[in-house]
């Protein structure tokens, strides 16, 4: 599968493919490893039945951090081809992650994987790889086991009731554990065998998760942490309980996470977990052990120690039996926990519906020092979160809706159209079993086809469930008879996400079970993942136009699938033309370079020797450049100006770190594609061109495009060395193109640099290109640049692009 | 991933499982600037929640509660993300 790549050469030359280095693993079979500091072993692999549902890989060690990475279907990369030597190996940390669909990272050697049919990169028949790396500095032993199986287990619900807290500023955020074994005595009620107020009160929260647990079918564990505090109260209202999941992410080129089915999308850490098949810290990384990592728990749950006292609600109680409550003045313990619980599973729009925080609609973002996510003064984002992008505005007539989250620009996002569709429902009818609401315009954008009466059938929107929307979502009272929040509760009478119990609350999810499915709870076998596939031509940013990545396709190999070369051609801080480049593969719809430089850098620099005429790496640049294409049009990069025209677009993350690995620029670009392979002429006669080995370290792309009655269009960008054999670029463009013209080479002559605001180009002539194709291709090229020029009369060449 | 130069392979291939040897793992590059571990760089962007469900009850004047579930902001929000972004100059 290996490339060799003699960069002296600028451009490629291509090798034979070779066989990797494997590993067989027995299933259920452990295979131990000793890991030195800051090794790894890699492509482990498990053959997978088309019989399996399940396959369980664990980690079991001791000392050092050894983690685990999973892929299906071709190899990790390997460190036999590769320039591996004692002191500049040659595969990362970053970029074996990269390369990971699933992983467990957490800070221990203990780490567990969990992918079923249903996962979002599902359990298919066929070779699922594991690479298992001990990134720390020291030493670890540990066993890798690979265990397929043919039925999908169902882990419990856990409930963490220890690990108290005390907060002395405000007691209200205390984690108060003792009333978990509170002795008072107390009657077994409502089939509740406990005989004290302390096990009644454990039992009720054991018996509240078995349900939600039965009803999820999760083959992941999910930790919930019970606190009590006193959060008060009055006569007439209190708080009975409160919950949250324990923490939010989305993945992006930072930090991966291609088990997600949204990328540059909020998830719950409980949806992490579970589509991840690991734990908290598996996926993200840390101690579970520790009070920063909220010890493993997903789900934090505070109860108030004060509901049943006589000063509160008039002594009202909870009631903690298993079968439903049927007085009308006691708090139902039960249903309250499932509620609130599956908030924290992910039954949460992050959408901002409180006015002191931002603008009501806007999106969550990143200010940097900020405590949580933000609604304005982003320093990065916004960004959707997966539970509003299966919400969608319904229109005043009923008749038809757009997303939620639509299309748009974090500079003009669509809050107002938020805000009406989260204040659209006020009409309230009170029933003998609770408050009745009027469909509301926002709604789940699905009909979820269950059996509850009034649920509202017929053709998309009417069909859709509808959300709770009260009039003014900061006067509760207004426009309902009670309190109730926004956007994240169903308005389906007796549904256990309904803003409002009823007496006799059911504890079925209900609603909230194919809600929950649609963000990454679901059990039902999942379609095989589709990853982007980019395509060779010049891309570019509108918001940086100027600078511009020649994506060069060159190779295509059995196990790791298309090669590229990428030629990022920007500017330096002085504004001066100058350019790397990289050489890597597309793997699952994401562009990674291998690692040239004994830093870790994946794009490099050259230093072109006139005498020898070629040119050498300079590796250590530190700088590295990775692209993904899925999704791409849900990243904050791609929604800083209108691409909604756009052929197709990518994420470029690149960035430059100093000799200390200090990063000292960085940025998230969106690229796209100047044009589709479909309009390239015919004859093409696009690619990648270099005078051969004999005469390498320059070059040239071509772009060959159909312009129909204007004739055919030659982009070109010409890469060549300046006077201190530093590699810079020029443009040349004609249309319609002759053969055998000369065309004028372009530059700025004064670009801005990657971090600077762009400026309005000022083209200059460079010198000139003369192109002639034919039997043999040739060039002629006179390319300026201060105090020389590089110069070369048809020169015969060799086009890389077409292989 | 197709590197630069070939050099031995430094695993056995096919090596079977069942022999239970254990295998010895290899070199992984560091970071420059952290030569001590090599997960160092790995920053992952999580942060707290910025709201919390809270179910509310009122007591009604015939007894009876009504029980419903609001929105606050999340008053454990501590965790701030861990990369810090410089912003890109506004255009």
């Amino acid at each position: 599968m290996n490339l060799r790549i003699p960069f002296s050469a600028l451009l490629v030359v291509l090798g034979t493919p070779s066989a990797f280095a494997a590993t067989a693993l027995t299933p259920g079979t452990p295979l131990p490893v000793n890991f030195a500091p800051n090794t790894l072993i890699t492509n482990a692999y498990i053959d997978v039945d088309a019989s399996a549902k399940q396959l369980t890989v664990n980690v079991a060690g001791t000392g050092g951090d050894v983690d685990v990475f999973l892929r299906y279907g071709s190899p990790f990369p390997d460190t036999a081809n590769c320039s591996t030597t004692a002191t500049t190996p040659c595969m990362s940390y970053d970029m074996i992650q990269r390369y990971g669909q699933y992983h467990s990272m957490s800070s221990s050697s203990n780490e567990s994987i969990v992918v079923t049919n249903a996962s979002t990169i599902p359990l298919t028949a066929g070779r699922w790889y594991i690479t298992a790396i001990n990134g720390s500095s020291s030493s670890a032993t540990a066993t890798i086991t690979a265990t397929p199986s043919s039925t999908v287990s169902t882990a419990n619900i856990t409930i963490d009731f220890g690990h108290s807290s005390t907060n002395a500023t405000d007691p209200t955020q205390n984690c108060d554990i003792a009333p978990w074994s509170d002795a008072t005595a107390a009657t077994p009620v409502g089939n509740n065998p406990g005989t004290s107020l302390g096990d009644q009160r454990k039992n009720a929260l054991q018996y509240a998760v078995q349900q939600l647990a039965q009803q999820l079918n999760s083959p992941v564990p999910i930790s919930v942490h019970a606190c009590w505090a006193h959060l008060g109260g009055t006569a007439s209202r209190a708080t009975l309980a409160h919950a949250a999941s324990t923490s939010l992410a989305f993945s992006d080129n930072s930090f991966p996470m291609p088990w997600l089915s949204k990328q540059f999308t909020w998830y719950t850490n409980t949806q992490i977990a579970r589509m991840g098949g690991t734990s908290y810290c598996g996926a993200f990384g840390g101690d579970c052990t520790s009070a920063d990592q909220d010890y493993g728990n997903l789900v934090e749950i505070t109860f108030n120690s004060d509901i049943g006292t006589a000063s509160v609600l008039g002594g009202s109680p909870f009631y903690f039996g298993y079968t439903s409550d049927s007085s009308s003045n006691s708090s139902d313990f039960i249903a309250i926990a499932m509620h609130e619980i599956t908030h924290g599973l992910g039954f949460l729009g992050l959408a901002n519906t409180d006015p002191s925080a931002g603008p009501i609609g806007a999106r969550a973002g990143i200010t940097n020092g900020a405590t949580t996510v933000t609604y304005q003064n982003y320093d990065e984002g916004p960004w959707d979160d997966v539970f509003g992008d299966n919400v969608v505005n319904v229109a005043s007539n009923g008749q038809s809706y757009t997303p939620f989250f639509g299309y748009e620009l974090n500079s003009q996002p669509n809050n107002a159209a938020r805000t009406a569709a989260m204040t659209s429902g006020n009409t309230v009818t009170a029933t003998s079993t609770g408050d009745r609401f009027a469909p509301t315009l926002l709604r789940w954008s699905a009909p979820l086809g269950l059996n509850f009466s009034g649920q509202p059938t017929g053709s998309p929107p009417t069909s859709f469930p509808s959300l709770y929307a009260p009039c003014d979502m900061t006067k509760t009272t207004s426009c309902s008879t009670s309190v109730g929040s926004t956007l994240s509760h169903t308005v389906q009478q007796g549904d256990l996400m309904n803003a409002f119990y009823n007496v006799g609350q059911q504890r079925v999810m209900g609603l909230a079970a194919p809600m929950l499915a649609a963000m990454g709870w679901s059990t039902s076998a999942a379609p095989a993942a589709a990853f982007a596939q980019p395509f060779t031509g010049i891309w570019y940013d509108r918001a940086h136009s100027g600078h511009g990545l020649d994506f060069r396709l060159v190779s295509h190999t059995q196990d790791y699938g298309d090669v590229y070369l990428a030629y990022f051609y920007t500017y330096d801080a002085t504004g001066s033309v100058e350019m790397f480049v990289a050489q890597g593969s597309v793997i699952d719809g994401v562009f990674i370079p291998s690692i040239i430089g004994a830093d870790g850098s994946t794009l490099v620099r050259f230093h072109y020797d006139p005498i020898a005429k070629k040119a050498t790496p300079t590796t250590n640049t530190g700088g590295s450049i990775v692209v993904d294409f899925n999704q791409a049009a849900n990243s904050p990069a791609c929604r800083n100006t209108d691409r909604s025209n756009a052929i197709m677009l990518g994420v470029m993350s690149w960035s430059f770190a100093d000799s200390n690995g200090n990063v000292t620029e960085k940025g998230d670009w969106c690229v796209e594609p100047l044009t589709t392979l479909a309009q390239n002429a015919s004859p093409d006669r696009g690619g990648l061109y270099y005078g051969g080995s004999s005469d390498s370290g320059w070059g040239f792309s071509v772009l060959d495009v159909n312009r129909g009655s204007a004739g055919e269009q030659v982009f070109s960008v010409l890469y060549y060395p300046d006077a201190n054999g530093k590699p810079i670029w020029a443009i040349a463009n004609m249309q319609p193109f002759v053969n055998g013209q000369t065309i004028p080479l372009i530059q700025n002559a004064a670009g801005y640099c990657r971090t600077c605001t762009p400026v309005a180009q000022n083209q200059v002539q460079a010198g000139t290109i003369t192109l002639n194709f034919g039997t043999t291709n040739t060039a002629t090229i006179v390319a300026n640049y201060p105090g020389g020029s590089f110069t070369r009369t048809n020169v015969p060449l060799v086009n890389l692009g077409t292989q | 991933m197709r590197m630069i130069f070939l050099l031995a392979p430094l695993l056995a291939a096919n090596a079977s499982a069942a022999e239970q040897t254990a295998v010895q793992a290899q070199p992984l590059l560091l970071p420059v600037g952290l030569q001590t571990e090599a997960k160092a760089m790995v920053k992952p962007t999580a942060v707290s929640s910025p709201k919390i469900h809270a179910t509310e009850a009122t007591l009604n004047s015939d007894g009876t509660l009504t029980v419903g579930c609001v929105e606050r902001p999340n008053p454990h929000a501590v965790k701030s993300p861990i990369k810090t972004i410089s912003p890109e100059p506004q255009q």
